[in-house]
């Protein structure tokens, strides 16, 4: 590692390369629950052998050509927002940060549309920010766009908030830039002789950074809105919702925002803005009780002792779910579809509550995430899974996975990100903490059931968080015979292996 | 034509030899489409994702290979057949690998499908100058129309198609012509 770190030195200067200990240590692992229930146990990660800050595609190019010649693993890093363990140095290495490739190269009209060129390393914030000051939007906000990188979104084939009108990010990109493990750059528009006929867009768009570095790309963009509509409805059951939200986006309609909440989830969030659309008296005094942010009291401790019990009590209390949607454009037409979706949802007795569900939404649609660890803190633990299926498939998914977690977690779910031909289910996993090494134990089985269950019920085991090293050994089973031309195309673009090794089963 | 279609997620699944004609007959004949308008003459369903052949309706209804939910091929080894799902996040984008042909011998399509639209209609729009579609351009992509074609002509000129709903398509032709009305630009409305 002295004759790479010396190398890179050379090409970088010592300030962009780092390899002392706190460093190391900071980059030793992402936001993955599991992690920190690890290091809570005392299972210390695997630390990188140094970190360096490129600049351009050109030094990257020369830095993997380094590793190459060395043999030596090499992870690209973006925020490390990830949630699956997708850029823990298994092996050490090098740790590719590309936070300094945060430049918005170009923004262009071509054929009518409008586009942005950027570089990899730059923030989800901050592009958008960027963007928004040119009176325009990538329509990309996924909860972690605070701390999580264009290069991010690009290697896990990440989803926003408003999914349902821009799509995921894959639907976005245009182009990218990548760097081979050998050090070739492939240009936009260029394919390569490893990779015949195939866009490249298509081969390392979710490959996470194990077929090479994305370092530019050129993504779609919208002039901002002038107008967004906020909307909750409420319906009698999950069934007849899914029926409204399927026949929505069926028809054409595609609001920017659709979020259905499953019953428990449903009434949490009606606690939240203080209206109730879940059943009142009992219900309403237990979940007064549940605030999230003091989760950790001696009440929330003994409910998640029996998560079971408590779900089961919810299941006789009520049904009722809430769906929250948002329309966008000018004022005329956001009112139009608002009307539209809204006759749609009252065929299927969906009752509208108003605007105040949606703007309360709208104004905590992060918080969530920065109440996690608050919660671990408190011994409590937490996690997300999110899948996807068809609308046949849906509700038979939903229950497959909620069945078994719910002997040791308290689950909560909602459907967004929906399509014409199905949706993803996005599951929150509250667990009581006992001893690090019962909750390691207990957040493994918790993965194992709902992955077999979601692979036994047909759906896919990741929407858009990615794999890493979390669902790793799952993969092989979701793809079948794609993952046999999964590895030959590791083998061919990466025949050293040293790019993220580890990862996705490869 | 031999296909299976499920009505409640509206996917249709049929052998890559279909031609493209028959997929839209039959398809009409329950009130569905396919949304897929070839730009150039293309016969069977894999002749147009091998070739990759745009869809003059992409922006409502996507290229043929965002049509494509998932796929079954063959290519020296046992069958791969990607997830029946709507989007995922696990790996590449294996079934847009496979359509590129490569190697691959598809078996088996799975298609998204729509409801027939209740109203189509469409505009060219004018202008004397390059400033004027500029301008419309940037109103146009902010008010939420979502055309079915849209397509530049020239520097000065559009067409656009519309459809879906009688009263959104009514919306947004009432927008189409505010907008054009503001950046001095002439509309002449077709179906």
């Amino acid at each position: 590692m002295i004759k790479v770190q010396h190398d890179l030195e050379t090409l970088l200067g010592p300030d962009r390369v780092a390899t002392d200990p706190a460093n190391r240590l900071l980059y030793a692992r992402d936001m993955m629950s599991g992690g920190l229930l690890q290091m809570k146990a005392g299972l210390e990660p695997r630390l990188p052998d140094l970190i360096c800050w490129p600049e351009t595609s050109q030094e990257v190019s020369k830095i993997l050509k380094i590793a190459n010649r060395h043999r030596v693993p090499l992870v690209p890093y973006g925020a490390g927002s990830g949630v699956s363990g997708g850029t823990n140095p298994l092996h050490g290495g090098i740790m590719l940060d590309l936070k300094r490739m945060h430049r918005i190269e170009r923004i262009e009209e071509r054929e009518g549309r409008f586009y942005v060129t950027a570089q990899s390393g730059i923030l989800g914030q901050h592009l958008e920010k960027d963007l928004n000051a040119r009176g325009f939007t990538l329509g990309h906000f996924p909860s972690s766009m605070l701390c999580a990188t264009l290069g991010g979104y690009l290697a896990c084939r990440s989803a926003g908030q408003l999914s349902s009108k821009y799509g995921k990010i894959e639907d976005m990109v245009d182009e990218i830039e990548t760097v081979l493990a050998n050090g070739d750059i492939l240009p936009f528009g260029r394919g390569h002789r490893l990779i015949p006929q195939v866009r490249p867009k298509d081969v390392f768009v979710g490959s996470e950074g194990c077929l090479g570095v994305v370092t530019r790309s050129r993504l779609r963009i919208y002039p901002l809105t002038p107008a967004t509509r906020y909307r909750g409805v409420s319906f009698p059951n999950l069934k007849m919702a899914i029926d409204a939200v399927r026949e929505v986006m069926q028809a054409g309609l595609r609001p920017a925002v659709v979020r259905l909440y499953d019953p428990l989830d449903s009434m949490l969030l009606s606690h939240g803005y203080k209206k109730s659309v879940a059943g009142g008296g009992l219900v309403s005094k237990l979940l007064k009780k549940i605030p999230a942010e003091e989760l950790g009291d001696g009440f929330h401790r003994q409910l998640l002792r029996y998560p079971g019990l408590f779900q089961d009590l919810v299941k006789q209390l009520s049904s009722e779910v809430l769906l929250v949607i948002a329309t966008e454009g000018s004022a005329a037409l956001a009112a139009v579809l608002e009307k539209k979706t809204l006759e749609i949802c009252r065929r299927h007795r969906g009752r509208d509550l108003g605007e105040r569900p949606g703007l309360h939404w709208r104004d905590h649609r992060y918080s969530v995430s920065f109440k996690m660890p608050k919660m671990f803190s408190k011994n409590f633990f937490v996690d997300t899974i999110e899948v996807a299926t068809t609308w046949s498939n849906l509700q038979n998914l939903y229950h497959a996975i909620k069945k078994p977690l719910e002997r040791d977690a308290l689950v909560l779910a909602h459907f967004s990100h929906a399509y014409p031909e199905g949706c993803s289910i996005y599951f929150t996993l509250v667990a009581r903490g006992y001893t690090p090494d019962h909750d390691v134990r207990t957040y493994a089985h918790l993965w194992d059931d709902a992955m077999e269950a979601c692979l036994a019920a047909g759906g896919t085991i990741s929407h858009h968080h990615g794999i890493g090293t979390l669902k790793a050994k799952y993969l092989p089973r979701e793809l079948g015979g794609a993952m046999q031309l999964y590895r030959t195309y590791k083998k061919r673009l990466d025949p050293r292996g040293i790019l993220n090794p580890g990862k996705m089963g490869l | 034509m031999k296909f299976l279609l499920d009505s409640y997620s509206l996917l249709l699944t049929c052998p890559p030899e279909t031609a493209l004609r028959d997929i839209e007959s039959s398809l009409s004949e329950l009130n569905l489409t396919l949304g897929y308008h070839p730009s150039q003459k293309v016969r069977t369903l894999g002749e147009a994702l091998t070739k990759r052949i745009p869809n003059l309706l992409s922006e409502r209804y996507g290229e043929i290979d965002d049509l494509c939910v998932s796929l079954k091929a063959l290519q020296r080894g046992p069958l791969i057949q990607t997830k029946n799902v709507p989007r995922s996040a696990t790996g590449p984008d294996f079934k847009k690998i496979l359509a590129s042909g490569n190697g691959f011998v598809l078996v088996e399509v799975t298609l998204r499908v729509s409801p027939k639209p209740e109203k189509r209609a469409g505009a060219l729009i004018r202008w004397k100058n390059r400033e004027g579609l500029a301008g419309f351009l940037k109103l146009f992509w902010a008010s939420g129309i979502r055309p079915s074609r849209f397509q530049k002509k020239g520097s000065k000129a559009l067409t656009i198609a519309l459809e879906g709903f009688s009263d959104v398509v009514e919306a947004e032709m009432s927008e189409l012509r505010t907008m054009a009305r503001q950046t001095r630009g002439t509309l002449h409305a077709g179906s």
